[in-house]
């Protein structure tokens, strides 16, 4: 039994929650048994947040705990400003990977993994949705690292969950994210 | 009483015309709640279930459920609102947690001496202070004797699944006692998993309207003036009608387990009846399990068991009515059983482990243990659960319990 | 005075318990006359249910169930609320709750069910205390009575210190469809209301005064006089309001002064002459209120 397990780190308002709930269709349409975390606080806007996504590699597969994920295979961090003031590494599976807006490369920042992929998601966000909610981005960025999720998939479970008028804008987010997000170790474990 | 193991993510079968979508334990319970057709609805805001109320209102708001929703000002004024809409024959539905019920606990007395079935989500969360609004089991444990059915759910699938059942068993013409759905406040409430749920048509083959007999719709639709709840003194019928309250508490039994299979027959899930037995035919020590922390003790098992340690656990569903014979019966030939619980009753016990152990009581040379675990919201992880299987093994080895209840998990 | 002979159509019926002279058996005597049978009573824990409800004695021959203290208006909205889902129209639902249950402890319930306009007929028996427990100060209790809790002892203050909380204007700034204030004394003005009241939808409050011999401590056959003598030295006012707007139904030419209905009842006994000048002011700020509120 293989339990995958990722974290997301942000603030207060830009969305983590969503994400775990959107990944979560996402995988479960992958033929994967899922379980979507958020942190349960008290946290308002700008404040840090966690949330987490477990799953497994087939549907029938017992995800055992309802508990927090305190040993990641996969991170996404959604504002670089968190770098300061969190370990986003803490925890992290050998091979797994961290996955950070910005825009400056991974020898720039100060983060002691092998794995860091990069994604400007702030600049996509912009573009694609005109605003500055990176949450879909980092949907698309998760796929194209952890290759456990189609970026199909991704875009279906968005356009089932975001209301009418968001969907195209995010998914298109999405796809960018897939298709921009750094991946300097090469293509992504299966 | 044995159950076919759920599948971990069921799949819809041609004949209930299902789809399968990732709910929240909330939203879960909402849909469950809807598709019983409640026809009264009245619940007041607290974490974390709030957005059962929220999926609710939208459900009516939309059309997909034609209810009366009140915005109403307390969960006190909640329940008995209730009260006097199930009074005139309505179905009826609310949900709460906590300091909520707590709130309404003079009603819940009300409702169960009324014999009126009305049903509840509870998304159980801690009392408070010091101020926490996560989730253990404090809240409705603690209202046991309030006279309520109450059934506790592991995950999201089986809160939607007994809030279905929960009605056709409450409203039985044996039974006619309300009914609290429970389940993890954060763990499940917030959690979201794979959820089927059933088509309309076939919860309404399952489930017929509700339809009693006595009603104030009755009355005036007979011109038959009845009176409801009048005062009663000690020498008139009040002791009898409180007997027959009880016999119906007993009948409940029945039908938690007639409506598991039936419910197992219609929709292809089968969740236990009154408790689900896990790996105890042969096992040296059993844990009792309430809720979520089932999933992760019957992984720990499965774990021990692939070490040749003979552990089981025992799934108890229905903590009222308490199944104490049936308990003995399955757990007769268990030498140590420990019973873990996110409450503790009084001093250093919990609820759940005094029922256990009084049910055991008869049985020569068992010994019995009691963990309490998860207050607040604590996690409680594989390692814990671990935990408490090695104090039982221990107990089992020396024949001997060094302490009757562990709060494990918790710093000194 | 003659026997009165039983009526196969009524609906309150006679072999109830109250007291002799109680103001709220002849309120509910009436009440019941005009509701008819397409009504549910839904009684609170008081002295009306306590002798009139009782398994073997139950004196009422509408559908009707007792409820408990704190919550009468939302009881009475769910019965509402499921009546109408069931298929069952055109009922009325009166909740008869007593002043405590209204004011203090069930004012959460009512204020609530006033502002969602739920479809209920409420009736508040206000006899100023807790009647059937003992006569305990409410806080529709006047200022300066004497209760089993706020009596007139040796130290200050003697007798209730604040001044009644006034029901009627607070539903009314609720913005109901009809509210009103009543009194057995002045039984057409009452049966209008109570009419009124029947033929109208949504929430629905009438607070009735009713004379409580036990426990105002006066004579049983003086209840109607009591009830007069109130309306007209302005302790009373008899009004009514529709979606805000008062009007005083009965003005007294003259206000008669306030001592001439204190004296009538021994709860009033102890106060001195500068209390009773203080309950007279408050009456005449009470008053000129409401001549400025009405429309």
């Amino acid at each position: 039994m293989t339990v995958h397990r990722v974290r997301f780190h942000a603030r207060g308002g830009q969305g983590a929650v969503t994400a775990a709930k959107v990944i979560a269709p996402a995988l479960y349409r992958e033929g994967r048994n899922v379980q979507a975390v958020p942190a349960f606080g008290v946290e308002r806007r700008g404040a840090p947040v966690h949330a987490y996504v477990k799953y497994t590699d087939a549907v029938d597969e017992l995800i055992p705990t309802r508990t927090y994920v305190h040993e990641p295979d996969y991170v996404l961090c959604l504002d670089e400003t968190l770098l300061e003031t969190e370990d986003v590494t803490a925890g992290l599976q050998p091979g797994g990977a961290v996955v950070i807006n910005t825009a400056r490369s991974p020898d720039d920042l100060d983060v002691d993994v092998d794995r860091v992929a990069t994604v400007d998601a702030g600049r996509i966000a912009q573009e694609a949705v005109g605003s500055t909610i990176v949450n879909t981005v980092a949907l698309g960025s998760f796929a194209a690292v952890s290759g456990d999720v189609s970026i199909e998939n991704v875009v279906e479970a968005i356009m089932e969950r975001f209301p009418a008028d968001i969907q195209e804008p995010n998914a298109e987010a999405a796809r960018l994210g897939y298709e921009q997000t750094a991946v300097p170790w090469g293509t992504a474990p299966s | 009483m044995t159950a076919e193991q759920p599948r971990v993510t069921p799949e819809p079968t041609d004949e209930t015309a299902a789809e399968t979508r990732v709910l929240t334990g909330n939203e879960a319970a909402a849909h469950g709640a809807k598709l019983a057709r409640p026809e009264v609805v009245s619940a007041y805001p607290i974490t974390p279930q709030s957005a059962i109320s929220e999926t609710m209102a939208g459900f009516v708001a939309s059309g997909e459920l034609d209810a009366k929703l009140f915005r109403i000002e307390s969960e006190h004024s909640a329940m008995s609102s209730l009260i006097g809409a199930s009074l005139t024959g309505a179905r009826t539905f609310t949900a709460t947690a906590s300091n909520g019920l707590f709130y309404m606990a003079e009603m819940l007395h009300f409702a169960s001496g009324g014999r009126l079935p009305i049903v509840m989500a509870v998304a159980n969360r801690a009392a408070s202070p010091p101020w926490n609004v996560w989730g253990d089991q404090s809240d409705s444990l603690s209202q046991r004797d309030s006279g309520w059915i109450q059934l506790y759910a592991e995950n999201c699938q089986e809160a939607l699944d007994l809030l279905i059942q929960a009605y056709r068993i409450a409203e039985s013409d044996d039974v006619m006692l309300p009914a609290m759905v429970a389940f993890d406040g954060f763990q499940v409430s917030h959690i979201s998993e794979p959820v089927v749920i059933p088509s309309q048509e076939a919860v309404d083959d399952f489930l017929p309207p509700y339809d009693p007999e006595d009603s104030l719709a009755q009355s005036l639709v007979d011109g038959d003036p009845k009176a409801f709840h009048h005062i009663t003194p000690p020498e008139a019928s009040f002791f009898e009608y409180k007997y027959r309250q009880a016999q119906a508490g007993e009948r409940a039994k029945d039908r938690i387990e007639e409506v598991d299979r039936l419910f197992g027959e219609r929709f292809g899930r089968r969740w236990g009846g009154l408790f689900d037995p896990y790996r105890v035919d042969d096992a040296g020590v059993v844990l009792v399990t309430l809720g979520s922390l089932t999933t992760t003790a019957k992984a720990v098992a499965d774990e021990y068991r692939e070490k040749d340690l003979p552990v089981g656990v025992l799934k108890l569903r229905s903590f009222r009515p308490f199944p104490e014979d049936e308990l003995a019966t399955v757990l007769e030939d268990v030498p140590v059983v420990g019973v873990v619980e996110k409450d503790h009753s009084f001093g250093l016990t919990g609820s759940v482990y005094g029922d256990v152990a009084a049910a055991l009581t008869n049985v020569d040379g068992q010994l019995t243990q009691n963990f309490v675990t998860g207050l607040g919201g604590r996690e409680v992880t594989t390692e814990h659960i671990r935990e408490m299987y090695d104090a039982l093994l221990e107990t089992h080895d020396t024949g001997c319990v060094d302490r009757r209840s562990r709060w494990v998990g918790v710093s000194r | 005075m003659k026997d009165p002979q039983p009526r196969d159509d009524k609906l309150f019926v006679q072999g109830h318990t109250m007291c002799p002279g109680c103001g709220v058996a002849l309120s509910v005597n009436h009440i019941m006359d005009i509701l008819g049978e397409d009504t549910v009573v839904l009684f609170s824990p008081g002295c009306l249910s306590a002798a009139s409800t009782i398994e073997d004695n139950y004196r009422f021959r509408v559908p009707s169930a007792h409820m408990g203290l704190v919550h009468s208006a939302a009881f009475a909205a769910g019965v509402s609320a499921g009546l109408e889902q069931v298929g069952v129209d055109d009922v009325t639902v009166a909740p008869l709750a007593g002043d405590g249950a209204t004011a203090d402890i069930g004012f959460q319930a009512l204020s609530a069910a006033a502002e969602r306009n739920d479809d209920v007929l409420y009736f508040c028996h206000d006899n100023e205390a807790y009647a059937n427990t003992g006569m305990q100060g409410s806080g529709t209790t006047p200022m300066g009575a004497a209760t089993s809790t706020t009596p007139a002892g040796r130290v200050a203050p003697y007798g209730k210190s604040s001044r009644k909380k006034d029901l009627f204007k607070l539903i009314t700034d609720h913005n109901v469809p009809y509210a009103a204030t009543a009194t057995p004394g002045y039984l057409g003005d009452f049966k209008e209301k109570v009419t009124k009241a029947k033929e109208t939808n949504g929430f629905r409050f009438i607070q009735i005064f009713d004379p409580c011999p036990e426990g105002w401590k006066f004579d049983g056959s003086r209840t109607v006089e009591i009830s007069k003598r109130a309306v007209q030295s302005g302790m009373w006012v008899l009004a009514e309001s529709e979606y805000g707007e008062i009007e005083i139904t009965r003005k007294p030419a003259d206000r008669e002064p306030v001592d001439e209905y204190l004296e009538l009842q021994d709860r009033f006994n102890h106060l001195s002459d500068a209390e009773v000048a203080q309950i007279q002011a408050a009456v005449d700020e009470f008053w000129d209120g409401y001549m400025e509120a009405e429309v």
